[in-house]
């Protein structure tokens, strides 16, 4: 895989709730079209990671490059897939209106989506095999297709670079293989893809690049390498006596 | 005795217009979880009311409701910057400037009940609505700002629409948050001003909540919600001023206010969508389902066990639920022929409902 142009460089970002520091200090590249894990234990900052690098809360220090330039006026180029546990999922609307939301942001203001977008929205929900449930409310989803369907708005956004918050939290099997299975077909076709990840056990089948953190940063870069013991007892501290079994 | 007079179709144009704004907003409100929010601006108005008043020295519905609107989004703000820059939670926010600004009113209310003016009596009557005194151009104000409302909310509809389900998404594609939600709140003052005059201070928080709550119960569709709500909120305006006239002395704001309450009920109870009565019977019908089922795969699953597939069995051996909602689900499936009986008290399933369970048992491994 080539590897040499940057997809988003992160310069020196600190974030700090009241007076607690949650991120210290991160610097970090990464590289166009790899399938990047950023793991650490709860309350490392992962989330607010991802938030952070995409300008959504205003981080302390620190700025955000996304192809060499500042990410806020390239948004369009980047696509976020939040945790599915924060939205009112009793909203009322339907799968097709939570994909055609993907499509809200080339629309520009006051445009309402038309056919075109609806075909957009068709064709993102047969990525992800929805489809047959376009017209369902989507309190009727279960978790794994509730994720499926934030895949697909995202998808719509036809962005370069995916950014997904636990995609795998409440989701079934069968969901988790085919998500994984679209991501790394994504990635071969130069995408880059950003994956908060809680699952150690996962890392090395699913992932070719990763950021360990834990407040501060602790490794980053290809699984093969980084991905050590060594580095997992840093990420994890006194907790890591039984990680080192996923290794 | 309904009297069709200049002052009945003036009223009912008011309070139509205060609807059509109350029930726009109403939804976000709902949607968003604000209603608290409405009801905290709507109590803010008073010393608006008040301090206009005092200023002035003019009781013209524009002037007091320009100190309404100024205090209204004053305590807006003061809300917003609470939560965002305090340690307080949203209902504590809400709940202190509810009653520090509505506290300050009555004061002021009291205040000038006792200055030596003629004219001073009658701002109370923000406190519950009164429509007898409404004139021309307060109509002309309320449809103004109904109109705004509505071609705003019309042309930033799927902007508002996504601010409320996904802000956190909506800001990754770009879209300012916090101007829209501003923007969004500043439309709820102006709709609290417009309901000031008919339904009041104190009552108006009911139109905020009432539409929004009696139209989600019938519909899973946004802009369904939307026209339901204002519908609903309009329907109230019509039915709380006819009844109002009709009878004497019944006030306007609180007989539309309980007209819409009753529809709100009623739709909580007989909603298509989310009502209670529906979805109990949609639960029970699920239940007996289950039921049945489960007894039709124990009854296949213990006469294989005799080389018989019509083998009947004491009730006791199969029964894996309370007696009887199963000795219920048995007599179902013995009126849809799937089981028989065999006295006292065995029971055997029917060559239909041998095949019945064998599907049964085939979908379940296939999924």
């Amino acid at each position: 895989m080539q590897q040499n142009k940057t997809a988003i460089s992160v310069k020196d970002l600190s974030m700090a709730f009241e007076d607690k520091a949650v991120l210290w200090d991160i610097d970090l590249e990464i590289p166009e079209g790899v399938l990047m894990a950023i793991v650490g234990p709860n309350g490392a900052g992962k989330t607010t990671f991802l938030k952070a690098m995409l300008g959504v809360i205003k981080p302390a220090a620190g700025r955000t490059e996304l192809f060499g330039e500042e990410i806020k006026k390239n948004l369009k180029k980047i696509a976020y897939v939040p945790q599915k546990n924060t939205i009112d999922w009793d909203f009322p609307c339907t799968v097709l209106d939570v994909v055609l939301m993907g499509t809200y942001g080339q629309l520009g203001w006051i445009k309402r989506p038309g056919a075109k977008q609806k075909q957009q929205a068709i064709e993102a929900l047969d990525q992800v095999g929805m489809t047959l449930f376009m017209d369902r409310h989507i309190s009727e989803l279960s978790g794994g297709q509730q994720q499926r369907i934030f895949l697909a708005r995202a998808l719509v956004q036809h962005a370069d670079v995916l950014l997904m918050d636990e995609p795998f939290v409440g989701v079934d099997a069968v969901t988790e293989r085919e998500i994984i299975h679209l991501l790394k077909k994504l990635s071969s076709e130069g995408k880059t893809i950003i994956v908060v990840h809680h699952d150690l056990q996962t890392v090395k089948a699913y992932f070719n690049w990763i950021f360990m953190l834990n407040v501060r940063q602790i490794a980053d870069g290809p699984v093969e390498t980084v991905f050590t013991e060594e580095n997992l007892r840093l990420t994890y501290g006194s907790r890591s006596a039984y990680l080192s079994e996923t290794i | 005795m309904l009297q069709l007079d200049y002052t009945f179709f003036l009223v009912l144009v008011g309070t139509l217009f205060m609807g059509l704004s109350s029930g726009i907003l109403s939804c976000y409100a709902v949607l968003r979880q604000q209603s608290l929010f409405g009801d905290a601006i709507a109590h803010a108005t008073l010393p608006g009311i008040c301090l206009a008043f005092i200023i002035t020295k003019e009781k013209a519905s524009w002037v007091l409701l320009t100190g309404a609107l100024i205090w209204g989004a004053l305590a807006m703000y003061l809300i917003q910057s609470l939560i965002d820059y305090s340690r307080l939670k949203a209902d504590a926010a809400i709940g202190v400037v509810l009653s520090v600004f509505f506290g300050f009113g009555v004061l002021l209310l009291t205040l000038i009940q006792k200055m030596p003016l003629a004219s001073q009596s009658g701002l109370e009557n923000y406190l519950f609505g009164y429509t007898a005194g409404l004139l021309i151009e307060d109509i002309y104000l309320m449809a103004g700002i109904s109109i705004v409302i509505l071609v705003v909310v019309l042309s930033l509809w799927k902007e508002f629409k996504l601010l409320t389900f996904d802000s956190t998404y909506a800001a990754t594609l770009g879209a300012p948050i916090k101007r829209l939600t501003q923007g969004l709140l500043a439309l709820l003052t102006l709709s609290i001003i417009a309901g000031l005059q008919s339904v009041g201070i104190i009552l108006m928080t009911a139109m905020l909540i009432a539409p929004g709550t009696a139209a989600r119960q019938w519909t899973h569709k946004f802009s369904v919600m939307m026209i339901l709500s204002i519908t609903f909120a309009m329907l109230s305006a019509c039915i709380g001023v006819t009844l109002s006239s009709m009878i004497d002395h019944l006030p306007t704001g609180p007989c539309i206010v309980v007209v819409v309450s009753c529809l709100a009920g009623l739709s909580l109870l007989l909603g298509t969508k989310k009502g209670i009565f529906l979805t109990y019977i949609r639960q029970q019908w699920q239940r007996r389902n289950i039921s049945k089922e489960s007894i039709l795969q124990q009854l296949f699953i213990l006469a294989n066990t005799h080389n018989d597939p019509r083998y009947p069995h004491e009730f006791d051996s199969f029964r894996l639920f309370g007696k009887r909602p199963t000795q219920q689900a048995l007599k179902k499936l013995r009126q849809e022929g799937l089981v028989y009986k065999s006295p006292p008290n065995r029971w055997g399933l029917s060559s239909k409902g041998h095949q019945k369970a064998l599907t049964l048992l085939k979908k379940q491994n296939t999924s």
